[in-house]
Protein backbone atom coordinates (compact mmCIF):
# COMPACT_ATOMS: atom_id res chain seq x y z
CA UNK A 1 0.00 0.00 0.00
CA UNK A 2 1.31 3.47 -0.89
CA UNK A 3 0.84 6.52 1.31
CA UNK A 4 1.59 10.23 1.47
CA UNK A 5 2.55 10.22 5.13
CA UNK A 6 6.08 11.56 4.66
CA UNK A 7 4.88 14.51 2.55
CA UNK A 8 2.06 15.31 4.97
CA UNK A 9 4.43 15.14 7.91
CA UNK A 10 6.88 17.47 6.14
CA UNK A 11 4.03 19.92 5.42
CA UNK A 12 3.33 20.08 9.16
CA UNK A 13 7.04 20.36 10.00
CA UNK A 14 6.93 17.29 12.23
CA UNK A 15 9.73 14.78 12.74
CA UNK A 16 8.94 11.06 12.81
CA UNK A 17 9.31 11.19 16.59
CA UNK A 18 6.80 14.09 16.79
CA UNK A 19 4.22 12.19 14.75
CA UNK A 20 4.89 8.99 16.70
CA UNK A 21 4.16 10.82 19.94
CA UNK A 22 0.90 12.24 18.54
CA UNK A 23 -0.17 8.76 17.42
CA UNK A 24 1.09 7.04 20.59
CA UNK A 25 3.24 4.61 18.60
CA UNK A 26 7.01 4.16 18.29
CA UNK A 27 9.09 6.17 15.81
CA UNK A 28 9.99 2.88 14.20
CA UNK A 29 6.31 2.23 13.48
CA UNK A 30 5.93 5.64 11.79
CA UNK A 31 9.04 4.94 9.71
CA UNK A 32 7.81 1.45 8.75
CA UNK A 33 4.46 2.88 7.58
CA UNK A 34 6.10 5.73 5.65
CA UNK A 35 8.47 3.38 3.83
CA UNK A 36 5.68 0.91 3.05
CA UNK A 37 7.24 -1.85 5.14
CA UNK A 38 4.16 -2.04 7.33
CA UNK A 39 0.48 -1.37 6.61
CA UNK A 40 -1.31 0.08 9.66
CA UNK A 41 -4.48 -1.42 11.10
CA UNK A 42 -7.76 0.36 10.37
CA UNK A 43 -7.92 2.02 13.85
CA UNK A 44 -4.35 3.36 13.44
CA UNK A 45 -5.11 4.53 9.89
CA UNK A 46 -8.11 6.45 11.28
CA UNK A 47 -5.88 7.98 13.99
CA UNK A 48 -3.38 9.06 11.32
CA UNK A 49 -6.15 10.60 9.23
CA UNK A 50 -7.53 12.43 12.29
CA UNK A 51 -4.09 13.84 13.21
CA UNK A 52 -3.75 15.33 9.71
CA UNK A 53 -7.41 16.34 9.46
CA UNK A 54 -7.79 14.27 6.28
CA UNK A 55 -9.59 11.14 5.14
CA UNK A 56 -7.93 7.73 5.03
CA UNK A 57 -8.34 7.63 1.23
CA UNK A 58 -6.42 10.88 0.82
CA UNK A 59 -3.44 9.48 2.76
CA UNK A 60 -3.40 5.81 1.80
CA UNK A 61 -3.58 4.43 -1.71
CA UNK A 62 -4.11 0.67 -2.11
CA UNK A 63 -2.18 0.72 -5.42
CA UNK A 64 -2.26 -2.65 -7.16
CA UNK A 65 -4.00 -4.28 -4.19
CA UNK A 66 -7.31 -2.52 -5.00
CA UNK B 1 5.48 19.29 21.58
CA UNK B 2 6.51 17.42 24.72
CA UNK B 3 9.76 15.58 24.12
CA UNK B 4 10.19 11.99 25.25
CA UNK B 5 12.08 12.06 28.51
CA UNK B 6 14.77 9.81 29.92
CA UNK B 7 17.73 7.97 28.52
CA UNK B 8 18.16 6.61 25.02
CA UNK B 9 18.24 2.93 24.09
CA UNK B 10 21.89 3.04 23.09
CA UNK B 11 23.02 4.90 26.21
CA UNK B 12 21.03 2.53 28.41
CA UNK B 13 22.58 -0.54 26.77
CA UNK B 14 26.08 0.98 27.12
CA UNK B 15 25.49 1.81 30.77
CA UNK B 16 24.16 -1.67 31.57
CA UNK B 17 26.94 -3.35 29.56
CA UNK B 18 29.66 -1.33 31.29
CA UNK B 19 28.14 -2.05 34.72
CA UNK B 20 27.93 -5.79 33.96
CA UNK B 21 31.55 -5.80 32.74
CA UNK B 22 32.75 -3.96 35.86
CA UNK B 23 30.79 -6.19 38.26
CA UNK B 24 31.81 -9.29 36.30
CA UNK B 25 35.49 -8.34 36.54
CA UNK B 26 35.22 -7.67 40.29
CA UNK B 27 33.35 -10.97 40.86
CA UNK B 28 35.84 -12.94 38.74
CA UNK B 29 38.87 -11.45 40.53
CA UNK B 30 37.24 -11.99 43.94
CA UNK B 31 36.44 -15.58 42.92
CA UNK B 32 40.10 -16.09 41.96
CA UNK B 33 41.42 -14.54 45.20
CA UNK B 34 39.03 -16.41 47.52
CA UNK B 35 38.95 -19.57 45.33
CA UNK B 36 35.17 -19.43 45.24
CA UNK B 37 34.01 -21.09 42.00
CA UNK B 38 30.39 -19.79 42.16
CA UNK B 39 31.67 -16.22 42.30
CA UNK B 40 34.00 -16.90 39.40
CA UNK B 41 31.12 -18.27 37.30
CA UNK B 42 29.06 -15.19 38.23
CA UNK B 43 31.97 -13.04 37.04
CA UNK B 44 32.17 -14.88 33.71
CA UNK B 45 28.37 -14.47 33.29
CA UNK B 46 28.71 -10.71 33.96
CA UNK B 47 31.55 -10.41 31.43
CA UNK B 48 29.63 -12.32 28.75
CA UNK B 49 26.37 -10.39 29.30
CA UNK B 50 28.25 -7.08 29.45
CA UNK B 51 29.97 -7.89 26.15
CA UNK B 52 26.67 -8.87 24.51
CA UNK B 53 24.92 -5.67 25.69
CA UNK B 54 27.83 -3.48 24.49
CA UNK B 55 27.78 -5.30 21.13
CA UNK B 56 24.01 -4.75 20.80
CA UNK B 57 24.47 -1.04 21.67
CA UNK B 58 26.57 -0.61 18.51
CA UNK B 59 23.60 -1.67 16.37
CA UNK B 60 20.90 0.17 18.35
CA UNK B 61 19.52 3.55 17.28
CA UNK B 62 20.12 6.44 19.65
CA UNK B 63 16.51 7.34 20.36
CA UNK B 64 14.56 7.79 23.60
CA UNK B 65 12.94 4.84 25.31
CA UNK B 66 9.14 4.94 25.29
CA UNK B 67 7.22 4.79 28.59
CA UNK B 68 6.43 1.02 28.36
CA UNK B 69 10.10 0.28 27.62
CA UNK B 70 11.25 2.40 30.58
CA UNK B 71 8.80 0.54 32.83
CA UNK B 72 10.06 -2.79 31.45
CA UNK B 73 13.65 -1.83 32.35
CA UNK B 74 12.57 -0.79 35.83
CA UNK B 75 10.86 -4.16 36.32
CA UNK B 76 13.29 -6.42 34.43
CA UNK B 77 16.65 -5.50 35.93
CA UNK B 78 15.84 -5.75 39.67
CA UNK B 79 14.24 -9.14 38.97
CA UNK B 80 17.20 -10.46 36.96
CA UNK B 81 19.67 -9.19 39.59
CA UNK B 82 17.61 -10.94 42.30
CA UNK B 83 17.67 -14.13 40.19
CA UNK B 84 21.46 -14.07 39.82
CA UNK B 85 21.97 -13.27 43.52
CA UNK B 86 19.64 -16.12 44.59
CA UNK B 87 21.22 -18.54 42.13
CA UNK B 88 24.74 -17.89 43.35
CA UNK B 89 24.15 -17.24 47.06
CA UNK B 90 21.00 -19.03 48.30
CA UNK B 91 20.80 -21.98 45.93
CA UNK B 92 24.24 -23.43 46.86
CA UNK B 93 22.87 -23.79 50.42
CA UNK B 94 20.92 -26.83 49.12
CA UNK B 95 23.94 -29.07 49.69
CA UNK B 96 23.80 -28.28 53.43
CA UNK B 97 20.00 -28.48 53.87
CA UNK B 98 18.33 -31.86 54.30
CA UNK B 99 14.77 -31.04 55.43
CA UNK B 100 12.48 -31.73 52.45
CA UNK B 101 10.22 -28.68 52.89
CA UNK B 102 13.15 -26.30 53.09
CA UNK B 103 14.82 -27.96 50.10
CA UNK B 104 11.68 -27.41 48.00
CA UNK B 105 11.55 -23.77 49.13
CA UNK B 106 15.21 -23.10 48.27
CA UNK B 107 14.95 -25.05 44.99
CA UNK B 108 11.97 -22.96 43.85
CA UNK B 109 13.28 -19.60 45.07
CA UNK B 110 15.01 -18.68 41.75
CA UNK B 111 11.67 -19.17 39.96
CA UNK B 112 10.13 -16.23 41.84
CA UNK B 113 12.23 -13.43 40.24
CA UNK B 114 11.91 -15.15 36.85
CA UNK B 115 8.12 -15.01 37.28
CA UNK B 116 8.54 -11.22 37.68
CA UNK B 117 10.64 -11.14 34.49
CA UNK B 118 7.85 -12.97 32.63
CA UNK B 119 5.30 -10.52 34.10
CA UNK B 120 7.44 -7.58 32.91
CA UNK B 121 7.62 -9.09 29.40
CA UNK B 122 3.85 -9.64 29.25
CA UNK B 123 3.23 -6.05 30.40
CA UNK B 124 5.66 -4.77 27.75
CA UNK B 125 3.88 -6.70 24.97
CA UNK B 126 0.45 -5.53 26.17
CA UNK B 127 1.61 -1.88 26.24
CA UNK B 128 3.32 -2.04 22.84
CA UNK B 129 1.93 -0.58 19.63
CA UNK B 130 0.68 -2.86 16.84
CA UNK B 131 3.97 -3.16 14.92
CA UNK B 132 5.92 -3.82 18.12
CA UNK B 133 3.38 -6.54 19.02
CA UNK B 134 3.90 -8.12 15.63
CA UNK B 135 7.67 -8.09 16.15
CA UNK B 136 7.25 -9.58 19.64
CA UNK B 137 4.88 -12.25 18.31
CA UNK B 138 7.34 -13.28 15.58
CA UNK B 139 10.24 -13.32 18.06
CA UNK B 140 8.32 -15.35 20.66
CA UNK B 141 7.21 -17.78 17.92
CA UNK B 142 10.79 -18.23 16.70
CA UNK B 143 12.09 -18.67 20.27
CA UNK B 144 9.43 -21.11 21.49
CA UNK B 145 9.37 -23.25 18.34
CA UNK B 146 13.15 -23.44 17.85
CA UNK B 147 13.91 -24.17 21.53
CA UNK B 148 10.97 -26.61 21.62
CA UNK B 149 12.31 -28.42 18.56
CA UNK B 150 15.84 -28.65 19.98
CA UNK B 151 14.39 -29.84 23.33
CA UNK B 152 12.39 -32.53 21.52
CA UNK B 153 15.45 -33.70 19.59
CA UNK B 154 17.59 -33.77 22.75
CA UNK B 155 14.76 -35.53 24.62
CA UNK B 156 14.64 -38.31 22.04
CA UNK B 157 18.44 -38.61 22.08
CA UNK B 158 18.37 -38.86 25.88
CA UNK B 159 15.58 -41.46 25.72
CA UNK B 160 17.71 -43.46 23.28
CA UNK B 161 20.65 -43.22 25.70
CA UNK B 162 22.79 -41.33 23.19
CA UNK B 163 23.22 -38.24 25.39
CA UNK B 164 22.94 -37.75 29.14
CA UNK B 165 20.83 -34.70 30.03
CA UNK B 166 21.49 -33.68 33.60
CA UNK B 167 19.28 -30.81 34.88
CA UNK B 168 18.75 -29.72 31.27
CA UNK B 169 15.16 -28.55 31.91
CA UNK B 170 16.42 -25.44 33.75
CA UNK B 171 18.07 -24.29 30.53
CA UNK B 172 14.86 -24.28 28.48
CA UNK B 173 13.49 -20.89 29.60
CA UNK B 174 16.89 -19.10 29.59
CA UNK B 175 17.47 -20.49 26.08
CA UNK B 176 14.06 -19.14 25.01
CA UNK B 177 14.91 -15.71 26.48
CA UNK B 178 18.25 -15.69 24.65
CA UNK B 179 16.76 -16.69 21.27
CA UNK B 180 13.88 -14.24 21.81
CA UNK B 181 16.34 -11.37 22.49
CA UNK B 182 18.35 -12.05 19.34
CA UNK B 183 15.15 -12.61 17.28
CA UNK B 184 13.63 -9.26 18.39
CA UNK B 185 16.84 -7.46 17.46
CA UNK B 186 17.00 -9.25 14.09
CA UNK B 187 13.33 -8.70 13.15
CA UNK B 188 13.49 -5.02 14.18
CA UNK B 189 16.24 -4.45 11.62
CA UNK B 190 13.64 -5.17 8.90
CA UNK B 191 11.61 -2.13 9.99
CA UNK B 192 14.50 0.11 11.00
CA UNK B 193 15.85 3.18 9.27
CA UNK B 194 14.44 6.65 8.79
CA UNK B 195 15.42 9.81 10.62
CA UNK B 196 18.12 9.81 13.29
Amino acid sequence: MNNHLRALRAEHGWSQADLAERLDVSRQTVNAIETGKYDPSLPLAFRIARVFGSSIESIFDPGDQA
Amino acid sequence: MRKAEGTSKRRMLRRIGATALALGTVAWIAGEVFTWSSLQRLGVLGLVLGGVWLLFSLYTRDEPLRAPQRRYMREFFPAIVAYVVILFSVWPLLQHVHANGLRVLIALLPVLPVAFVVRAMVRLVLASDELERRIQLEAISIASLSVGLVSLALGFMAAAGVVLLKNALVLVLPAMFAVYGVAVWWIRRRYDGGEP
